[in-house]
């Protein structure tokens, strides 16, 4: 996998970048489940905004409030109290729901239950044929997301053949060909063997740096999220950390206290510094790691 | 005494257009007391092999034996084999349905006929091993809980059973960090102190790596690989993506380490252990 950030390198470049085009802006966002104690909210008062184009990772421990933060930005939640904008509409006004829905697409968990045709490009072309297009961009679009996602040869195969890692690309190529602003993923990594992860996360990388797609990607796998260019922290249904990977996994013992961990190389090049060893804060990837060392010695 | 397959071989929906050879003729021995990791792609017949432990399926060739007595020969011998082999499938808090956390754990117990004191301890017992408060959460719903808590309850339902043999598929699947190393903790204190065999079924390098000490790898319905952990994930290293996997990081990182004139020993497989060489190899070049 490979490791990129584009042009945004510090906390102030994301924070202006954000600030300047945001997409996504969740304001004092507060939900209660129904029939949860009264005093634990899932949400607690978010305030996050997400800048058009960002790629970001959202992790916490379970029960933080990650998915039912994203579940609010294609209006499938809608706040107790707060507000979430999507594309300059409120989620809470019926009127929006459908622009709110084609802006933003949702892939979730299970790689099993989200197909609904028993062939590869009629499941991509559900969405499309539900917006009424016309059979000849509906084509289009089908092409395209099957091209992007590098399922052309399978375009004739049926869904439930395919690999974990494949189906959950045919998820993301059914949300692309709706052409949605914003992609997100709800653990959508979780249940694939590391080749299918692989092959999702190329994906993402490839939407992200081609096509500018922005991304919201909920995930427990940190070296996952180490990818991504921002890295949001929930912990008991607030933001706790939001930063830069890099800077968001040198803090070791927070992240700990956040019940996380953090990408392997991090945890060696902490564990070494506290052995003695002279690395610089920072080190994300196994290729810096062993750089670093290299110059030590 | 093992748990032993001999030349097992399983085909799902055989005689239709869709038949799939899970398994190809698999023979093995589960050790008494041994941590066995398998590994391997989706699809590669993990699942259907661990079905066969404790006779969820049938082998349509070949025959399975738990501490040497066959498996399928009537009920009432599979009923007591079965008791042995603990099977805790994945996402196992799926399939809790009690209305009560101790009535989840205590279905098992309870069904084998055990009377109420030993059932009770039981639960208790399996609560206590697996980190769960009984006094706390006992009586609440399992549908009340995290994620985390729900997983160990499952697991709670399965060690109440006192079984011999530990089969995990994916336990740690979708779980945080901590709710990951938790679970994995006790797991392996259970394997340790009480020489609980343990079978564990995952796509995490870094878990096996961390905790078994005998690695197989499957392949389309086959064992393409056996050994010791440090056989498999060290010195079969370059072999491993021929089968769809990837080496733990720690590995990947010491070889490349090794490549450039590191003298790492080839035991270094954790983090605590490749910490360690290195900090004793900056250390000797620093006093030379």
């Amino acid at each position: 996998m490979t490791n990129f950030r584009l042009d945004i390198k510090t906390r102030q470049q994301l924070a202006a970048a954000t600030v300047r085009d945001a997409v996504i802006v969740a304001e004092g966002l507060v939900y209660e489940h129904d029939g949860a104690a009264a005093g634990h909210p899932a949400l607690d008062g978010v305030d996050l905004a997400i800048g058009r184009g960002q790629w970001v990772a959202l992790v916490g421990r379970n029960g933080s409030g990650k998915s039912t933060l994203v579940k609010h930005f294609n209006a499938l939640l809608l706040p107790t109290a707060g507000r979430c904008w999507v594309d300059g509409l409120s989620t809470d006004g019926p009127e929006n729901l459908w622009t709110i829905r084609c802006t933003v697409g949702m892939v979730f968990q299970n790689p099993d239950n989200q197909s609904v045709a028993a062939v590869v490009e009629e499941d991509v072309a559900f969405g499309p044929e539900n917006l009424g297009l016309a059979p000849d961009e509906i084509r289009r679009r089908v092409d395209e997301a099957l091209t992007v996602t590098g399922l052309g040869e399978y375009r004739h195969h049926a869904p439930h053949l395919l690999s974990g890692g494949q189906k959950q690309r045919l998820a993301i190529a059914g949300v692309l060909a709706m052409r949605p602003q914003v992609l997100v993923l709800d653990e959508a990594t979780s249940m694939l063997d590391p080749q299918g992860r692989e092959e999702v996360m190329g994906l993402l990388a490839r939407l992200h740096r081609q096509e500018r797609m922005t991304i919201v990607m909920v995930t427990h796998f940190m070296a996952e999220a180490a990818l991504a260019q921002r890295v949001v922290v929930m912990d008991g249904g607030r933001v706790a950390v939001d930063d830069c990977p890099d800077r968001v996994f040198a803090d070791v013992l927070r992240m700990r206290e956040l019940g996380l961990a953090v990408p392997l190389p991090a945890e060696l090049a902490f564990r070494l510094r506290q052995q003695g060893l002279t690395l610089p804060a920072g080190v994300l990837t196994e290729k810096e790691l062993v750089g670093e060392l290299c110059r030590l010695s | 005494m093992p748990i032993e397959l001999i030349d097992v071989s399983y085909t799902y929906m055989p005689r239709t257009p869709f038949r799939r050879e899970a398994l190809r003729g698999i023979s093995l021995t589960v050790g008494d007391g041994e941590f066995l990791a398998v590994i391997g792609r989706t699809g590669s017949g993990k699942s259907s092999l661990i079905q066969h432990f404790n006779g969820l399926l049938r082998p349509q060739r070949g025959r399975v034996t738990v501490d040497g007595v066959a498996l399928h020969q009537n009920r009432a011998i599979d009923k007591l084999l079965r008791r042995k082999v603990g099977v805790v499938f994945q996402y196992p808090e799926h399939q809790l349905f009690a209305e009560t956390v101790y009535e989840d754990i205590a279905f098992g117990p309870i069904n084998h006929g055990l009377p109420a004191g030993e059932v009770e301890q039981r639960v208790r017992d399996a609560m206590r091993v697996v980190g769960l408060d009984f006094g706390e959460v006992a009586r609440r719903s399992p549908f009340s809980l995290s994620g985390g808590q729900m997983r160990r309850v499952a697991l709670a339902g399965v060690l109440a059973m006192r079984p011999q043999y530990l089969v995990l598929d994916e336990p740690s699947a979708g779980l945080d960090p901590a709710g990951r190393r938790e679970i994995l903790g006790k797991i392996y204190r259970l394997h340790r102190r009480h020489r609980l065999t343990v079978v564990l079924v995952t796509h995490n390098m870094e878990e096996v790596a961390a905790l078994a000490e005998r690695v197989m790898v499957m392949k389309d319905g086959r064992v393409v690989s056996d050994g010791s952990t440090r056989q498999v994930l060290v010195e079969q290293a370059d072999r491993l993506p021929e089968w769809g996997l990837r080496p733990p990081g720690v590995v990947r990182i010491a070889a490349e380490l090794r490549r450039r004139g590191w003298p790492l020993p080839t035991e270094v497989m954790t983090t605590g252990s490749l910490a360690r060489a290195v900090v004793s190899i900056c250390g000797r070049t620093d006093a030379e």
